[in-house]
């Protein structure tokens, strides 16, 4: 695959993250001023909810992808240290979100959100880093500095920034993921 | 002891369709990326790294050298890499080495202990945050107040990554307004290497005799700058 289109796919998928959170947000804090949101909240909950599940495992599935790409394929970004960290959050979730989908195990959720929640802090301290490159340090590791941009999309979306991208999807997916209505049970 | 809650199954007809939206706007995505990133690679530009000469050079050895005194005229050897947590940097007496190689626009520029001329070398990186900060602050300082006469203000350009921010080095360099001499260190840093340089920015401070008098790394003040062009007027 180009590296180029790789990069935009990513982005893409990250900015869909970023609308998916957005709306969920704006659902959830419409939903405490009027009923008629709250009526579409739970609607959407009653769709989304038993899926949530699987669904945060992909995500999570294909940020791990993402990361292995761009450091082990054709850009062969180097990762930075707080590039490590976070990918010490993502990778687990493949495994914890994915057993958990498979044996619809709604319990595992406390864990994914604990891993995506210090995945998720990790990120916008790697972004603050990026912004503001004194705050760790006044110079550059000529190897790789955590405040060196690989990939700057569209102006803001940065590595760290399609990361934090990723978390939140996965922290949403798991506040709406609800058991399926007694009848679709096994 | 309670057992585990239970979602879902996936195959219900509503989390099918669910499924299958998600995969339609996938693929879109995918189709999306590969129409618009067509041709959006970035190009190398020429002449933004260099061939560099290191060393091969008649100078005296100071005393953190280690050359062999007995031939009267020695090759001066590479700084040691620079250490910001050392008190004592055992580069400083020890002579530069000399690099040659060219400027931006294919112009010859030498690096040397010998010319008799104090300088500031400063090297920067492109894409560092850092050196984003420090060339137009300098710049900006060194409008209001120019170099002395007895010291030069040169420039390395070194560690070019095609693609990355800033690139090239030459339009970056151009846009701030940065004047100084601005030597093209080659695609393995050699020139970098051989000052010893750790991190960017980087700041080598030298003697009329060509000793270092001292490194720094990281951003400087003006004021820290103005000090480091007094400690190489001596």
């Amino acid at each position: 695959m180009d590296k180029d289109v790789a990069i935009l796919f990513f982005a893409l998928l990250a900015t869909l993250a970023q609308a998916v959170v957005v709306a969920a947000a704006v659902l959830w804090l419409g939903s405490k001023a009027s009923t008629r949101v709250d009526r579409v909240k739970q609607s959407v909950l009653a769709a989304v909810g038993p899926q949530a599940l699987a669904m945060a495992a992909v995500v999570a599935t294909v940020c791990t992808l993402g990361s292995l790409y761009l450091s082990e394929a054709d850009p062969r970004f180097l990762p930075c240290r707080l590039c490590w960290f976070q990918r010490t959050a993502m990778y687990p979730l493949v495994v914890v979100l994915g057993v958990a989908a498979a044996r619809r195990d709604l319990g595992a959720r406390l864990t994914g959100a604990i891993l995506a929640g210090i995945g998720a802090c990790t990120s916008i301290w790697h972004l603050l880093v990026e912004q503001y490159p004194n705050l760790e340090s006044s110079s550059c590791d000529p190897n790789n500095p955590c405040s060196f941009k690989w990939v700057d999309q569209w102006g803001y979306l940065t590595i760290p920034g399609m990361a934090l991208s990723g978390f939140a999807l996965i922290l949403v997916l798991l506040a709406a993921a609800r058991p399926a209505p007694l009848e679709e049970q096994p | 002891m309670t057992s585990p809650k239970k979602a879902g199954p996936p195959s219900s007809s509503n989390g099918a369709a669910i499924w299958i939206g998600v995969g339609a706007v996938i693929v879109v995505l995918g189709l999306v990326a590969v129409f618009f990133a067509r041709g959006s690679g970035s190009d190398v530009v020429e002449g933004q790294t260099g061939t560099v000469a290191v060393g091969d050079s008649s100078t005296t050895m100071g005393d953190g050298g280690t050359g062999d005194t007995a031939s009267g005229s020695e090759t001066s050897a590479s700084l040691p890499v620079y250490d910001a947590t050392v008190n004592d940097d055992p580069a400083v007496g020890m002579t530069i080495p000399t690099v040659t190689g060219k400027d931006f626009d294919g112009n010859d520029i030498t690096i040397s202990g010998d010319d008799g001329q104090a300088k500031v070398i400063l090297f920067v990186a492109h894409w560092c945050p850092h050196c984003q900060r420090e060339v137009p602050l300098l710049k900006g300082h060194l409008d209001d107040n120019p170099m002395p006469d007895d010291v030069e203000l040169l420039t390395v350009s070194t560690s070019v990554k095609p693609g990355a921010d800033n690139y090239p080095p030459q339009k970056w360099l151009e846009g701030v307004g940065w004047s100084a001499p601005v030597l093209a260190d080659d695609e393995g840093s050699s020139v970098a290497q051989a000052y010893g340089l750790s991190a960017f920015p980087y700041f080598v401070v030298v003697d009329g005799d060509g000793k270092v008098v001292e490194r720094a790394s990281g951003e400087l003040t003006t004021e820290q700058f103005d000090d480091a062009v007094a400690a190489a007027q001596g």
